[in-house]
């Protein structure tokens, strides 16, 4: 078959089509454009409200990376022992302080994820048939999680008085407003025939919830936990700044008063620790989630 | 008309025999009863509690029997008391409008007061149940699982236990600061912003927030995303540089948005663009890490379809994995603007820039109604928001869930 053969569109079709085409695409590039121009005003916008000074920034830049050079500690290769011991010479009492921001951590996560495991079948929309009821569940997770648990650990702070006391009360709350969240997702996924099964032979709410639900959302509840305590671990570590306990005050006052290696000391302490709670719990959660699937 | 005769199961109720079943059947049922190790896990893990709540913590029988009858106190009273002021401001809606809503913000303020605080403790009530409930539940089968189960769960709450007793928690100090907290409730009532020229400053500080939080979010990803390659298995391929990239994120990221604001005040003085750079800082690391990610997962059937037909590794990369990326990173970028939004309302506190310093001004003053006040503002703001930026997802990338 010859080339001048092949069947060709009409002129007229082919024209319509073509400027059907460039309609259609110049309809999407007026849009980027649009989209395009509100992004840079909005950028120039919140520039001007930000007070976004580059000048500044780059005429100052040689006093950050003279800081993170003041912050780093003198170590010789041939004095190395006692160059570090001076560098960490509060290393007791910062353990200790460490200590205090894990155990705040862990005690705020487990409370924060009792009230979450409670409300969470209350907010779950397969199981509880009241809207009302529904409603309130959801609204004070939302309060829980939207406030920012610091300053939960403010009002708390004048409240219990200063301590880890209001900060383990306020990672409480605030993870309980976002575990909730996350829980009551996983119940809305699971399988409703063991409920219908419960239901149909008369169960109530705790029993349906018991042997029907519980044993489908374990696995992910523990493994959001574990996320949260990661989480929570970095929280504790801030607590200190209003007076809520852990290492914060330490590290704060290192800061504020231009104990310079004493920064470096802290921070290295609070990165190595967060770091390794991050590969515990991934360990830990890819055994649990690993555990649910060979079931 | 007669009932049909049904065949009589053996199953049912008259006939069940457990042990005459069990005995027809060996072997197919777990042992009965309780297994020696489950009872033990069980002795061990009820031990360690009651230990730890006695010896760490204090905790009396007595102590805690006064206490929830003083928390029960005042639920009944309150309930009583804030009736009263919920009817009187019934009453005086037909006449006097502004009594009236004094009379209902003192009726819910004794409601918080002596009714919700002294509930929030006698919550502890039902976790001690559950606790109980979990360990006799325990008994229902036997095995090794179920024993390991106990004693982790022993463990947990021994160690929940101890940490409460060692960081100074007890029953009256929770319930001191529970009434002292329903007494803030009260005094929180009616959000007030105080005067027109604090609600202007109050306004002008909620766009800084914004706008800290925008101008963060929006650069931090600018930045992070030619890194982000750098840190992908599959666009990068050399060890060193990976190991190091990956490295630095972590520690950026290690480091919290108040540390980086303390840090950039340093260098740029007090004011909202030490807030923008520590929020640049922090999210650099995250954005880094969770771009890789996307890179390390995208499909590899494009890239070698691109280097097939002779394209480069720069064209295989804008072609065949940055379609695939880019929806995923739109809508990591757009959640980290909302969560942004959130962590930008408290760098305030350390004087880089937005709503925190009035907050926390006005916590530490007690100007109670302007905390509520402050604290609508961030909620209001924040679910907006939500909103807008769950529209543009969707318009963006369509009805995909966000990663």
């Amino acid at each position: 078959m010859r080339a001048d053969t092949l069947p060709r569109l009409d002129p007229t079709v082919r024209d319509r089509l073509e400027r059907g085409y460039l309609y259609a695409t110049a309809a999407r590039r007026r849009r980027m454009l649009v989209g395009f121009g509100l992004l840079v005003v909005s950028i120039l916008l919140a520039g001007w409200i930000a007070e976004v000074q580059p000048a500044k920034f780059f005429a100052n830049f040689g006093s950050f990376t003279k800081y993170i050079h003041d912050i780093l500690p003198v170590l010789h290769l041939d004095a190395a022992d006692t160059g570090i011991a001076e560098w960490y010479w509060g290393w007791k009492r910062w353990l200790r302080l460490l200590g205090e921001t894990l155990l705040i951590a862990y005690v705020g996560t487990l409370v924060g994820a009792l009230g979450a495991f409670l409300l969470s079948f209350l907010a779950a929309g397969n199981l509880v048939r009241s809207p009302g009821l529904r409603f309130a569940a959801r609204r004070f997770l939302e309060f829980c999680r939207t406030v920012p648990e610091i300053v939960f650990a403010l009002i708390f702070v004048v409240a219990f008085g200063l301590g880890p006391v209001p900060g383990v009360l306020a990672i409480a709350i605030h993870t309980m407003g976002a575990l909730g969240k996350l829980f009551s997702e996983v119940v809305e996924n699971i399988d409703m025939k063991p409920v219908e099964g419960l239901v149909s032979t008369g169960a109530g709410f705790v029993e349906t919830v018991r042997f029907a639900v519980l044993p489908q959302v374990m696995t992910n509840y523990a493994s959001y936990m574990l996320l949260r305590f990661e989480v929570n671990v970095r929280g504790a570590a801030i607590m200190g700044y209003v007076g809520a306990g852990g290492i914060g005050q330490d590290l704060l006052e290192a800061i504020r008063k231009f104990y310079y290696t004493d920064v470096s000391a802290i921070l290295l302490m609070i990165i190595i620790t967060v770091v390794a709670i991050d590969m515990l719990t991934e360990t830990l959660r890819h055994r649990v989630l690993g555990a649910e699937g060979a079931r | 008309m007669t009932a049909p005769v049904l065949p009589q199961s053996p199953f049912s109720d008259r006939h069940f025999d457990r042990a005459a079943i069990m005995a027809r059947y060996p072997g197919e049922f777990p042992a009965a009863g309780f297994a020696p190790a489950t009872a033990l896990a069980a002795l061990v893990a009820i031990g360690g509690i009651v230990a730890s709540l006695v010896i760490v913590a204090g905790v009396t029988p007595g102590a805690f029997g006064l206490a929830v009858i003083a928390a029960g106190q005042s639920i009944v009273g309150g309930l009583g008391e804030a009736g009263q002021a919920l009817a009187a401001a019934a009453a005086l809606f037909a006449g006097d409008l502004s009594a009236a809503g004094g009379a209902l913000a003192s009726g819910l303020g004794t409601l918080i007061t002596r009714v919700a605080a002294p509930l929030g403790f006698a919550a502890v009530v039902p976790f001690m149940l559950y606790v109980l409930f979990v360990v006799v539940d325990a008994f229902r089968a036997s095995g090794s699982s179920r024993a390991l189960t106990l004693l982790i769960f022993g463990v947990l709450v021994s160690l929940l236990i101890v940490g409460l007793g060692v960081m100074g928690f007890s029953i009256a100090r929770i319930a001191a600061g529970m009434s002292q907290l329903g007494v803030f409730a009260k005094l929180m009532l009616p959000p007030d912003w105080g005067s027109s020229g604090k609600l202007a400053l109050y306004l002008h500080a909620l766009g800084e927030t914004l706008a800290i939080a925008f101008l963060g979010t929006l650069i931090a990803a600018t930045l992070a995303f030619p890194f982000g390659f750098l840190a992908a298995r599959n666009a990068v391929p050399v060890w060193l540089l990976r190991f190091v990239t990956r490295r630095t994120f972590d520690t950026l990221r290690g480091v919290d948005t108040l540390i980086w604001a303390l840090i950039w005040i340093n260098v740029v003085g007090l004011g909202p663009f030490a807030g923008v750079l520590a929020i640049v800082s922090s999210d650099f690391g995250a954005f880094g890490k969770l771009f890789s990610e996307a890179i390390e997962t995208a499909d590899r059937k494009p890239v070698e379809g691109v280097l097939s037909t002779g394209g480069s590794r720069l064209h295989a990369v804008r072609f065949g994995i940055l379609p695939q990326i880019l929806p995923v990173i739109l809508s990591q970028v757009l959640y980290y603007f909302e969560s942004n939004t959130r962590s930008a309302t408290i760098i305030g506190i350390v004087g880089a820039g937005g709503i925190g310093l009035h907050l926390s001004e006005s916590i530490r003053t007690l100007e109670w109604q302007q905390v509520s006040f402050l604290v609508l503002m961030v909620l209001v703001t924040v679910a907006v928001i939500d909103t807008l930026s769950q529209r543009l997802r969707f318009a963006i990338i369509g009805e995909r869930r966000a990663v």
